[in-house]
């Protein structure tokens, strides 16, 4: 994939998440404000237009840049979004762009050196500072068992070693609905532990969110703790 | 002179409570309402532009974001301060309408906290 079609692919699958949340025309100028304030520093993001479907146009200079220099602005339009989100909402924006992006794009983003993990782990760390994060009842751990049920075999789930306080939070989604408080409390760990957890599982693909404030386990998980349990 | 405020909301009791509440607190504003993003646009193009626009997202016809957008590409209107006024309270449309406009105000609203708000911008 060229710096166009990645630099495009990325553009597109923010402004399509924007999209989702706001309207398509709204989420072009999204995208047009973050690209605005960005461009002092890469001056090739100012040649970027939208065509009349809100849809991103990269010119073709943008192959002449390096690497390097493509993967740092490319954080840079990530961050601007990602660190304004609250909480959970920041690790749903990850899994959300994830899932508009063309297949390929998040790989090769990563491969070329932008660091998605480490995003969440600063994302992760500031919202872990704030006071009003203590509020455990804003955050529900919710599991969709039509969802367990009708789950699909994962080929890597062998390759999976979670903790086991965190086989224990999955056993416990999998059997019920929780909120944080009944996690807390099952588990006897503290609120920081738990947000740990959280995010390690994430970034294993144990968990998923489906809302800014409710995740869910994944076919990888399911398929983990039947394997676990046989 | 006053500082003409556009409120923006398919709610009238919401532009009465907002016009009552603001032009009791202070005598410098004038609360000018609008019932969707259509009126709003309309009474852009009738009248000598605001000093800030409330506008709400959640509208029958043209909504808080496609408003916004109209009015954010327009030359003569792109410098007017917006701020959205809205039940939506998830972190995703706080984020995305603060990187356009800037600013989000949660319904219900304290009028007190409404006003600190507006006179911080306009003033």
């Amino acid at each position: 994939m060229d710096n166009v079609s990645l630099l495009q692919g990325i553009l597109s699958s923010l402004t399509e998440v924007t999209a989702e949340k706001t309207s398509q025309s709204f989420a072009q100028m999204v995208v047009e404000t973050i690209l605005q304030s960005l461009n002092r520093k890469f001056s090739f993001l100012s040649t970027i237009q939208f065509n009349s479907n809100h849809q991103p146009l990269v010119p073709a200079e943008v192959n002449e840049l390096d690497e390097d220099g493509l993967a740092k602005a490319i954080e840079a339009i990530i961050r601007l979004v990602y660190m304004n989100l609250e909480k959970q909402a920041g690790l749903f924006f990850i899994t959300e762009l994830e899932r508009h992006a063309e297949p390929g794009v998040i790989p090769q983003i990563r491969e070329i050196g932008v660091d998605l993990e480490l995003l969440q782990i600063e994302h992760h760390q500031l919202y872990r500072s704030k006071p009003d994060n203590s509020n455990t009842e804003s955050e529900k751990f919710r599991v969709d068992q039509s969802n367990i049920s009708g789950s699909n075999q994962h080929e890597n789930s062998e390759l999976i070693t979670p903790s086991q306080n965190e086989i224990k939070l999955l056993e416990l989604l999998q059997k019920k609905d929780v909120d944080s408080t009944e996690a807390l409390n099952s588990l006897c760990i503290s609120q920081s532990e738990l947000d740990t957890m959280i995010v390690d599982l994430l970034n294993s693909e144990l968990l998923h969110y489906v809302s800014d404030d409710e995740v869910k386990l994944t076919n990888k998980a399911i398929t983990f703790l039947k394997k676990k349990n046989m | 002179m006053k500082k003409k405020i556009l409120v923006v909301d398919d709610n009238p009791d919401i532009i009465l409570t907002i016009k009552m509440g603001l032009e009791e607190l202070s005598d410098k504003y004038e609360v000018i309402g609008a019932s969707n993003g259509n009126e709003c646009i309309e009474y852009l193009n009738d009248h000598k532009t605001p000093d800030l626009i409330l506008l709400d997202i959640m509208m029958p016809g043209l909504n808080g974001w496609d408003t916004a957008a109209e009015i954010k590409k327009n030359e003569g209107w792109k410098e007017i301060p917006l701020v959205f006024l809205s039940a939506k309270t998830d972190s995703f449309s706080k984020t995305f309408g603060g990187i356009v406009s800037g600013d989000y105000i949660a319904k219900p609203f304290d009028l007190e906290e409404l006003h600190q708000r507006i006179s911080s911008i306009v003033e």
